[in-house]
């Protein structure tokens, strides 16, 4: 193996190697040369992340002004200039504490804006994607892959995208299957899928770890099960013509890839049983805040075990209820500030974004916990956190919260960044963020989805400079 | 031979170098040059080389709008087809180059840009075909699955069965398309776990705790499965043989091939030796309900060709064909008089058009096709064509009203607010006038025989008002038997509804709830001042409604896609389409804005369509004055004092397609009449039921499906029933290509 290894190094060298192997050999490389992996956790909530509360609790006074309305959200004071502190100096907002204990590795960015892409309930696509799809019930078309299909790319693993979700579209709720919550995109017209029960997305991802005779039958028989299918695929493509033929290539495909999946888990199988996480009532809880739990464990438990680089956790839609923290509202209800019961609607919200970050925490200690190279493997990952509606309930876009964590945090952590507003000199856009993302993850993009018309395509082009460690 | 080549591409490259500045000169520069520059396109900076994505982007949207033959407009003077032509081919030549697909040959296919394709060529006649469709698979939807899952006995009770399959839920879409659906990785990993749970159950079976702690099995195993799971040896030739042949019959209705039987016969035997009889035996079971003949519907056309070229679907494949068309059922459960559809197919008796006719009539009629998804359980309505009720939601998509989402501050907890019940409402309306089957599309738009809260009979509104009579349990029951009381004695009949919150929902109809005289007959009907057809259901303004607000432009751009067959451009990408949230005027004037010249050439095809509905508030009440300055809620009470204005409900129809309807309208009521009149309007009708049932856009060669069609419902007096046989005898329908 080790020769082979240095064989396809050695064609790389030369240049001998298809466009399609360069990721995979560069992650060989990486390998053999040391350099560890890389991991990207990205977790997209509903409804809007709120700017005003990401902002250092001593700072309130001068960078927060009242929301427009009695009840609403208060806002961002937008900058003229980049405002860049380190975090430490300054009280962390409450609803953020829970990352406390990670502040050497934590970011909070704010004013990016995103108008490029299409504001309201969901700018679908185009907040991973940088481009305007979709409209008020549907995703529209995935015009090019989002930042977490274009990373699935470059870091390739066994499941190179794992996607866990409670809902489906935006305005749906709870779902109990595959959905398509038209978030990430793999290409264009690719769009990924999310898995919402946990239950069903631990069997996938863990089942080859399960032990005992029975288990070694199942796996055995799954594999005739497979061989057989590909090959009846095949007789049916051959004797159907060219009808509809990526149709049954894309079925074809399927057992393809989870025949080499299984021969790739395989080799893993003593990592996974060690990663997997304990199936637990929150896997089959009815019970909102349960699911999340066990989809963070999973996502945990995906990076570690190493059959994924990057995971997306759509954390909620609209239509969730979080009775698990005592709200007897649906986020859709408190993005309209309606009231609920013992709390005001800013509250619950609060209480929901915590909730996120308690769960975001769980996970990084999990990270902390596992040695990797000279240090352990957070210093390896980049948490994103942010919303696809942007900075409210019918985002705008014209502004773009994000809360990053993890060593891989282009720039290094400890740091409160607002940008100059739209338009003012220095100003910048998501699309540079993402083209960050994309340098770290050693596939450097210039530039990423489409530009936003209103802002000079030169501000658009590249990584943010301020984050280039 | 290099140098040929160079030669070559210069030829090509100069001759459009040349053709097309006079094209675009002709036809575009006036518009679109560095002074003009309309709409932000300057035609004098474009570079063809396409190696700029800039270019290519700008590129794409000159061929979507020469090939859509919406540029140049219609004042304009319009290019020769043969300068169309040229053009068009060779930006796909230079794009076939550079291996870029253009984006309107992806729009073609989905059913949003169906309206891509000019309508005066599909119905004057210039297009002679012959049609057919592309061999195709079509994925199975939902409800086929769900219905096959049912069928399966008591599996979904003993296992969780997940939906593999998902379908596009948007609003006012054809929702089951065959391009857009396909099985990937994600759906199999699905499949194969219900497969897994299905073969438990027909072998060994599944043990359940039941709701009283009892431990339950669950099985279905015929006795071929049981023979060879309850033996310690291998299973003979004849048993393997059997216990395939049961599968394939029960999964796919047909005997395996020769070859698939040895294949089968195979997996078996290897499955066996590594896991027992009994899970080897479910491996192999697994296998036949994996077979892509059962997650997709094949339409290949394994028939004889005809002599041009195209090949009938065989047999087998229209039994299934038409199966799907119309149930959510195979053929062998399908009854069609005395046989099945499949038997039918078999024995030769669907081979001519005029046969196929008379089946899909006869299915339509027969009332009893599969299980209906709606509460329509009356004896006057027995029609359970969920297949066709949802293509009545697919088409006017009013059965969203309970997703859009009202402000709680607006309508209250347990306030009678209760858009699911008003949706059946509409489910009743849309099905009666199917029913009666005549001048269908008329009725749709122009009724005003409505049902409210009907329970099906005479005999279930007498069940319901004894039980609301008898439920002391109830915690409104003193309320209830008072309100019976009360009308009783007015020599009125009451609304069966228990609890008085949830009588007030017939107010959305503007029917007095404490006063009405419920009608046990229905329809029956409402004030023809305040309801015309579907358009002005309730159901239907309040789901194309905003969460504060009417929503004028999309019902405009409704009625201008599905009725008038036509279509709206995207929203600019540079636009940040806002309404004005200032009350203190109505929201006609808010809209305002969209008058600006830039705007109004969208907004023009829209606008001016969806404000004669401002006679209606977002609940879908009539109303003659519009509430200023606060935002309106369901409680009348609350707005007593609020500063009103009278309602401005004029129109106007612009460049319809069809001169006879174009102009100002002074009401709702007048705009839908005219709609209903027009041969247009009709003629759209009849392509979205085309993309409804064929499952895929209409194209050119399908307008002598298209015609045919269109006469069939008008020489049968406005019968849908016959425009959907026509279409499922259709040419388009029957071969392949």
């Amino acid at each position: 193996m080790k020769l082979e290894r240095r064989q396809l190094l050695k064609g790389l060298a030369t240049g001998a190697v298809t466009p399609l192997l360069k990721p995979f050999i560069n992650n060989l490389y990486a390998e053999d040369s040391g350099v560890l992996p890389k991991r990207f956790l990205f977790v997209v909530k509903s409804s809007g992340l709120t700017p005003a509360e990401l902002v250092p609790a001593d700072l309130v006074p001068s960078m927060v002004r009242p929301g427009e309305r009695e009840d609403w959200p208060a806002e961002l004071v937008p900058t003229k200039k980049l405002i860049d502190l380190p975090l430490k100096d300054h009280k962390i907002p409450e609803s953020l504490k829970p990352l406390l204990p990670f502040i050497d590795d934590l970011t909070i960015i704010q004013g990016l804006s995103g108008k490029m892409c299409r504001g309201g309930h969901s700018a679908w696509y185009g907040a991973l994607g940088c481009y305007h799809t979709g409209n008020e019930g549907n995703p529209g078309r995935a015009s090019s892959a989002t930042v977490d299909g274009a990373l699935a790319k470059a870091l390739p693993s066994i499941f190179p995208h794992v996607g866990l979700t409670l809902g489906g579209k935006v305005l749906t709720g709870v779902k109990d299957s595959v959905v398509y919550p038209g978030i990430s995109a793999l290409d264009a017209d690719r769009p990924l899928p999310y898995q919402a029960s946990p239950v069903m997305a631990y069997k996938s991802l863990f089942g080859v770890a399960a032990t005992g005779k029975d288990a070694e039958a199942d796996n055995l028989l799954q594999t005739i099960l497979l061989d057989h299918m590909v090959d009846d695929i095949k007789r049916v493509r051959s004797s159907i013509g060219n009808a509809d033929k990526d149709k049954l290539n894309h079925y074809l495909s399927a057992f393809d890839s989870l025949r080499d999946r299984r021969r790739k888990l395989k080799g893993l199988e003593a990592k996974i049983r060690g990663a997997a996480p304990k199936v637990t009532d929150k896997f089959t809880s009815e019970v909102e805040t349960d699911r999340i739990e066990a989809h963070f464990d999973i996502a945990a438990a995906a990076l570690i075990s190493g059959i994924s680089n990057v995971v997306n956790v759509r954390a909620d839609t609209l239509e969730v209820t979080y009775r698990g923290l005592g709200i007897s509202k649906h986020v859709h209800g408190l993005g309209h500030s309606e009231s609920v019961d013992g709390m005001t609607p800013v509250e619950a919200r609060s209480r929901i974004r915590t909730f996120h970050l308690e769960q975001i925490a769980r996970v990084a200690a999990k990270l902390k916990a596992v040695p990797e190279g000279d240090g352990t493997m957070l210093d390896n990952t980049l948490i994103v956190y942010l919303s696809d509606a942007a900075e409210k309930h019918h985002g705008s876009c014209i502004e773009w919260p994000f809360i990053l964590l993890g060593g891989l945090a282009p720039g290094g952590g400890n740091r409160y960044l607002q940008y100059p507003e739209y338009r003012q000199s220095g100003h910048h856009t998501i699309a540079n963020l993402y083209n960050n993302f994309m340098h770290i993850a050693g596939e450097p993009t210039d530039k990423f989805g489409r530009f936003d018309t209103g802002l000079p395509e030169k501000i658009q082009l590249g990584p943010l400079p301020e984050l280039l460690s | 031979m290099k140098l040929n080549i160079v030669i070559l591409v210069l030829c090509v490259l100069s001759e459009f170098l040349l053709a097309s500045p006079k094209f675009f000169a002709k036809h575009c520069n006036e518009c679109h040059d560095s002074e003009t520059s309309k709409a932000g396109l300057n035609l004098e900076e474009l570079r063809s080389d396409f190696s700029e994505p800039s270019s290519i982007d700008v590129w794409q949207r000159v061929l979507e709008q020469i090939e859509t033959r919406r540029m140049p407009p219609n004042k304009r003077p319009r290019p020769n087809d043969l300068a169309h032509e040229e053009l068009t081919s060779w930006i796909r030549g230079e794009f076939a180059k550079k291996n870029i697909v253009p984006t309107i040959d992806h729009k073609r296919k989905m059913p949003d840009y169906g309206n891509y394709l000019d309508h005066d060529s599909l119905f004057d006649g210039s297009q002679t075909g012959p049609a057919s469709s592309t061999p195709r698979l079509w994925r199975l939807s939902p409800h086929i699955y769900d219905e096959f899952i049912k069928n399966l006995g008591n599996v979904r009770h003993a296992a969780t069965i997940h939906q593999p399959f998902s379908i596009d839920e948007s609003k006012g879409v054809i929702a089951d398309f065959s391009t857009q659906q396909f099985a990937d990785s994600a759906t199999l990993q699905l499949l194969m776990m219900n497969c897994q749970s299905i073969a438990v159950y027909q072998t060994t079976g599944i043990l359940k705790r039941e709701w009283d702690g009892r431990m339950q099995l669950h099985r279905q195993t015929p006795d071929i499965f049981r023979d060879i799971i309850e033996s310690d040896i291998a299973p003979t030739t004849s048993q393997v043989n059997e216990a395939i042949s049961h599968q394939y019959q029960l999964f796919l209705g047909r005997e395996p091939t020769s070859v698939e039987l040895k294949n089968a016969s195979q997996l078996l035997s290897e499955a066996i030796r590594s896991g027992g009889n009994a899970r080897g035996l479910q491996t192999a079971l697994v296998s036949v309900m994996l077979k892509p003949e059962v997650i997709y519907r094949l339409e290949i056309g394994f028939g004889e060709p005809d002599k041009h070229g195209r090949r009938r679907l065989s047999a087998y494949e229209l039994a299934f064909a038409l199966s799907y068309a119309l149930t959510d059922k195979p053929p062998d459960q399908v009854n069609v008089g005395a046989e099945t559809l499949l038997t039918l197919a078999r024995s030769g008796k669907l081979d001519s058009s005029k046969n196929i006719k008379r089946t899909v009539k006869a299915i339509l009629d027969s009332n009893d096709m599969s299980v209906a998804d709606y509460r329509m359980f009356t004896e006057d309505h027995k029609v359970r064509n969920t297949r066709a009720l949802r293509f009545f939601h697919d088409f006017f998509g009013y059965h969203h009203a309970p997703r859009v989402f009202k402000d709680e501050n607006r309508i209250s907890v347990d306030s009678g607010f209760d858009t699911e019940r008003i949706v059946t409402d509409a489910d009743q309306f849309v099905m009666n006038i199917f029913d009666n089957d005549s001048d269908v599309l008329r009725n749709l738009l122009t009724s005003n025989n409505y049902f409210v809260t009907y329970l099906g009979s005479d005999k279930h509104f007498q069940h319901d008002l004894k039980y609301i009579r008898e439920n002391v349990n109830d915690a409104g029951y003193k309320t209830n038997i008072a309100y019976i009381r009360r009308i009783e004695a007015a020599g009125k009949t009451p609304i069966p509804l228990e609890g008085p919150s949830s009588r007030t929902y017939v107010g959305f109809y503007n029917i007095d709830h404490e006063n009405w005289d419920y009608p046990r007959k229905q329809p029956f009907s409402l004030p023809e001042s305040q309801r015309s057809g579907i358009l002005t259901h309730p159901a239907w303004l309040i789901a194309w409604s905003g969460n504060f607000d009417n929503d004028p432009i999309r019902r405009g751009k409704w009625i201008r896609e599905h009725l008038l067959a036509d279509y709206v451009p995207e929203i600019p990408i540079t636009v940040n389409a806002v309404i004005s949230e200032d009350r203190k005027h109505t929201l006609r004037d808010r809209l305002e804005p969209t008058r600006a010249k830039e705007c109004w050439t969208c907004h023009k095809k829209m606008n001016p369509l969806g404000l004669p509905f401002e006679n209606f508030d977002d609940f879908g009440r009539f109303r003659n004055a519009e509430v200023l300055d606060e935002i309106l809620s369901i409680f009348p009470e609350r707005h007593r004092d609020a500063r009103t204005t009278p309602i401005d409900a004029s129109g106007e129809i612009i460049d319809s397609g069809d001169k006879q309807i174009d102009g100002n309208v002074k009401s709702v009521f007048e705009l839908l009449d005219r709609l209903a009149n027009s041969p247009r309007v009709r003629q759209s009708f009849v392509r979205h039921n085309f993309r409804y049932w064929l499952g895929r856009n209409e194209t050119f060669s399908d307008s002598p499906t298209l015609i045919n069609a269109d006469r069939a419902y008008i020489e049968n007096g406005g019968s849908m029933k016959a425009l959907i046989a026509s279409l499922l005898s259709s040419d388009s329908f029957i071969y392949r290509k």
